[in-house]
């Protein structure tokens, strides 16, 4: 891999141990959560394989605090990362042989009880951003948040092709093209030398 | 030569050489021996996966493993030491494919200096290690090096890298370009003193040999090239193995055993199908390349009555003295993109701290490279500076850093411990109901510091680049690798050693192992040019015997 495995897995320890580095999570108003997330269920391009669709509403809801959505730049909710959430668990729910659907459902069952505590009608996503964030705040450090926080980079940042990541904007957001081939020079000091600049500063 | 079809063999037919694995040493083997007139087989456990079949779907190759082996269906168990209970997880990774390792390897491809191989003699014994000379030379091995430079297809600059030992040929292309890693890595040498050097990669900067240059598509780690511009085995050794006729590469052939008859001498092996049916294939020699990890597994599954502490086992030797190598890396952050996601993943190299001044107090050595090698997913999941946000609209914005970011990853020495081994899981089982792989590691403290020392450069170079904001993770424990080295280690005593120098086990007269686990000391963790060499080299002695018949 690595190479490497062996980076790729040291580097999954670091973070895995670094629980205490999570930074805290924004709390910059963002568009209304609820509104989105029945907007999203409606429009569903298909039925959810693995969520309910309260379900899956209250995990897009998840999905859009960890990737948010602002103006002019795309975040989980418009690259479906929902839908690439339910895709893996649905059809490949296992990691070393441990499969994810349990923790996943257990999960988001703790985040409705956790919303009731605050309005007994209310689930996960009909609460506002901020009690959103203030919640997950709170699980930050649990296997369910870093699960779900996976599923979400992957949905957002994952080859299209697993149903997020729609019309790139991951890539975009980054600067990534996924062109396939490309020519020199590739950056700013590569180029910056071909063209006779740049010597020592 | 007219390309023949590849060859298929019955089962009772007792080839002249059954080969496990067709990885870095597997698949030259298959290519040289089947060239010089010798009936193989190769039983690779992975699939037969053709070029034209690679993408870049990073979820695939990397969170879904499908190159390399999946530990949910091969769990590996670690304990620090024996007296420990081992628990199951993730530690060896490998290609498990038609081709092995360099299907997916990002290409470094780095000769072992010659202080390597007489390193225990110059800087004399180190306590409680099982440091030792090679039986080997640099000089008897540099011809091989160079065939391999040349049969394969490796991209380099002879004569740029100051400390480089004495070489009888160039590389046979041209170094890849220099990307902003590369001139950052000058940069930053250049104010510190230090030499950088083209990466010499196994990846064609030219066309080369029918197979054409690389494109610069940016997918070499964990990726098949799709190109073939990657030099793997799967591109420059099998096609070749299967044009002379008398190659069968066989796919989804998982050993179980090696057999061993009354007389002591092996017959063939057991293995699964791809429909998990035991299969026989009779042979006259078997050669075991199935990686550092696999190959003492195998020895030590084909235990019987005559060898009841396992295979070529006399020494008691087979899966100990196994060298990782720390791991440790710094990131930098810089003011212009870099745009990294685009070619080879490395361009520049220093080996100024290839030998560690004593005067520091510890043995170790090693190389720096500049690199990039996060895919998207990869680098939001852990590539980011780990004080950053990781998730939230502060998380999104550092996301944004994907092209500014670089990496320095130092490369070291591991010494070979005899308690670092690899054994059977007397509970824990595979998907075939074989004993899982169980890893006993805990490193030398000189292998920490070495790290340390390495991660302190690492981090100097950057801030000398000029790098905006720099990170190193700590130096940790190693835990797992994908060099998985020294484990059936090559000498001439047959109580210190595993096999002799031609690759043949002490104690079984046709029975070679050839692979990382050969090798003696680890060199500076950069070990498949030189697994390679070993392996043209195997293939020559081999050859020789097999024409005396001595085998």
């Amino acid at each position: 891999m690595h190479d490497e495995v062996t980076r790729r897995a040291f580097m999954s320890r670091a973070m895995i141990g670094a629980g205490a580095l999570f930074a805290l999570g924004t709390t910059e108003q963002l568009a209304d959560a609820r509104a989105y997330a029945a907007r999203q269920v409606s429009n569903a391009t298909g039925a959810f394989g693995f969520f309910t669709q309260a379900e899956a509403a209250d995990m897009a809801a998840v999905c859009e605090q960890i990737i948010p959505s602002e103006p002019g730049s795309p975040g989980a909710r418009e690259a479906g990362a929902v839908y690439f959430a339910d895709y893996a668990l649905d059809k490949l729910p296992t990691v070393l042989q441990s499969d994810l659907r349990p923790m996943v459902r257990q999960g988001l069952a703790d985040l409705t009880t956790k919303a009731r505590a605050i309005d007994a009608t209310k689930r996960f996503a009909d609460l506002t951003a901020d009690q959103q964030v203030t919640i997950l705040k709170g699980i930050e450090a649990t296997d369910f948040f870093r699960r779900v926080r996976e599923l979400t980079i992957w949905g957002y940042l994952g080859d299209p092709t697993h149903g997020g990541n729609r019309g790139q904007v991951g890539w975009q957001h980054i600067g990534f093209d996924n062109a396939g081939a490309y020519e020199p020079p590739f950056g700013y000091y590569d180029a910056e030398r071909a063209a006779g600049r740049g010597g020592e500063r | 030569m007219t390309p023949q079809s590849p060859a298929r063999y019955k089962a009772a037919d007792p080839v002249d050489f059954l080969i496990v694995g067709s990885g870095a040493a597997g698949a030259v083997l298959a290519k040289e021996l089947s060239s010089n007139g010798f009936r193989v087989v190769v039983l690779e456990q992975g699939p037969y996966i053709r070029p034209n079949q690679f993408d870049h779907d990073e979820y695939a190759a990397v969170h879904r493993a499908a190159l390399t082996n999946n530990y949910s269906r091969q769990p590996n168990t670690f304990r620090k030491t024996s007296s420990d209970t081992a628990k199951i997880q993730p530690l060896v990774g490998y290609g498990r494919l038609v081709g092995g390792g360099p299907v997916h390897f990002t290409g470094n491809f780095w000769r072992f200096h010659e202080i390597d191989f007489i390193e225990r003699s110059r800087k004399g014994p180190i306590a409680g290690t099982g440091f030792a000379d090679w039986p080997l030379t640099y000089a008897d091995l540099e011809p091989y090096y160079t065939k391999a430079e040349w049969e394969l297809g490796v991209s380099g600059l002879a004569g740029a890298n100051p400390f480089d030992p004495p070489r009888s040929k160039p590389y046979p292309l041209p170094p890849l370009p220099i990307k902003s890693s590369g001139v950052l890595v000058e940069r930053g040498a250049t104010k510190l003193g230090w030499h950088a050097f083209p990466a010499p990669l196994a990846i064609l900067s030219k066309d080369y040999r029918g197979r054409s240059a690389c494109m610069h598509c940016g997918f070499c780690e964990a990726f098949g090239c799709e190109f073939g511009a990657k030099s793997s085995t799967l591109a420059a050794m099998i096609p070749l193995a299967e044009a002379t006729g008398r190659c069968e590469i066989r796919p989804d052939s998982y050993v179980r055993e090696i057999e061993v008859g009354d007389d002591g001498r092996v017959t063939g092996v057991i293995y699964f199908d791809r429909e998990k049916r035991e299969q026989r294939q009779r042979a006259k020699a078997v050669v075991v390349s199935a990686n550092g990890a696999e190959t003492p597994r195998l020895l030590l599954m084909s235990a019987s009555k005559r060898f009841p502490n396992g295979l070529a086992n006399g020494s008691g030797l087979v899966g100990k003295y196994l060298m990782f190598g720390p791991g440790s890396i710094a990131g930098g952050l810089f003011e212009h993109p870099l745009n990294e996601f685009k070619g080879v993943h490395v361009s520049r190299v220093i080996h100024d701290f290839y030998e560690i001044d004593p005067k520091h107090g510890f043995f170790g050595g090693g190389g720096l490279d500049g690199r990039f090698d996060w895919y998207p997913a990869g680098f939001a999941l852990g590539g980011l500076d780990p004080a950053r946000p990781q998730w939230g609209g502060e998380f999104k914005r550092a996301l944004k850093d994907f092209p500014k970011t670089m990496y320095v990853l130092p490369h070291q020495t591991a010494l070979a411990l005899e308690g670092n081994a690899i054994s059977l899981d007397p509970a824990v089982k595979d998907a075939w109901g074989l004993p899982a792989l169980r890893v006993t590691y805990k490193d030398h403290p000189d292998d920490l510091k070495t790290a340390q020392f390495l991660l302190d450069r690492a981090m100097e170079l950057l801030d000398a680049a000029g790098a905006t904001r720099r990170w190193a993770y700590p130096v940790a424990e190693t835990e797992s690798s994908v060099h998985l080295l020294g484990t059936c280690r090559m000498g001439k005593d047959a109580a210190t050693s595993v096999v002799n120098t031609d690759h043949r086990a002490h104690d079984v007269p046709n029975l070679f192992v050839c692979d990382g686990s050969s090798l003696v000391t680890s060199g500076r963790n950069q070990p498949t040019e030189t697994i390679q060499a070993l392996a043209f080299r195997a293939a020559d002695r081999l050859t020789a015997l097999a024409k005396r018949h001595e085998i």
